[in-house]
């Protein structure tokens, strides 16, 4: 499968969430779907680049980017993806609300929303730095 | 709710300033000073570095710069463009080992005050 159908599931899930578990689903959702698409992105652009180990990779990837000193997209991906990261780890880790974020207390629709919102800008920033969605089958080098 | 006052300074909790080096000071002050000459007086609440830990995977903690822009997705990312705009920038005259540092240990959250 695409990474493209983890987003595109999330997204389905925010527009229609009725239940909590659903809103906190969509968080998930979009991350991983991001995750796979950056990583996947991030070595179609850098084929010799270092393989990330399995145990870092949520760490490493967005510290890759970051790291990257001439590309605005790269910072932008960078931060981005570890913004959802938090949240979806809020979503799935602390099953009483309120929500931690940017060192303030939400609900889950309310960090469902800025999810939805970041991942619309991540998606657009990574389709400045390599166009074109990944494909199905897409190998991301991740040491397993 | 939110105190609704300008940020003005860049505040640094105690956790925190255990985790700063030289470096790493100015390059936050760098971010900081772009946030501020762009957001203005749209730029509310506090703007702190905090310390995180991730809670699914081990890792060092993290110095968290947070900015809050009241004012919707556009202007967040108006924002969000300029302070990456200026890092960007800077990072050019970095060495190897800055960019590794920054990368490792600073992150840039930028938000809306109401979501």
């Amino acid at each position: 499968m695409r990474p493209r159908e983890f987003y595109d599931y999330g997204l389905m899930l925010a527009q229609t969430a009725q239940t909590e578990a659903q809103q906190r689903t969509a968080v998930s959702r979009l991350y991983y779907g991001l995750h796979h698409e950056v990583c996947c992105r991030y070595f179609r652009r850098n084929p010799g680049a270092q393989m990330i180990p399995v145990q870092q990779r949520h760490r490493e990837l967005p510290e890759r980017f970051i790291a990257t000193p001439h590309l605005p997209e790269s910072l932008r991906i960078g931060n981005l993806l570890r913004d959802l990261f938090r949240m979806r780890a809020e979503c799935d880790y602390e099953i009483v609300p309120p929500l931690r974020f940017q060192q303030r207390s939400y609900s889950v629709p309310d960090v469902l929303s800025m999810a939805v919102s970041k991942a619309e800008s991540l998606w657009a920033a990574l389709d400045s730095y390599s166009p074109g969605d990944s494909p199905d089958g897409c190998i991301c080098s991740v040491a397993r | 709710m939110v105190n609704q006052v300008a940020v003005r300074d860049l505040v640094i909790t105690p956790e925190a300033r255990s985790l700063l080096t030289p470096f790493r000071k100015r390059a936050l002050r760098m971010m900081f000073d772009a946030a501020v000459a762009s957001g203005g007086d749209r730029l509310l609440a506090e703007a702190g570095v905090d310390r995180w830990l991730a809670p699914a995977e081990e890792s060092d903690p993290e110095l968290v710069l947070t900015l809050l822009v009241d004012g919707s997705w556009d202007d967040v990312r108006e924002v969000e463009n300029r302070v990456i705009a200026r890092a960007t920038e800077q990072m050019q005259a970095w060495s190897e080992a800055q960019r590794k540092d920054y990368a490792h240990m600073i992150y840039l959250s930028v938000g809306p005050v109401s979501p």
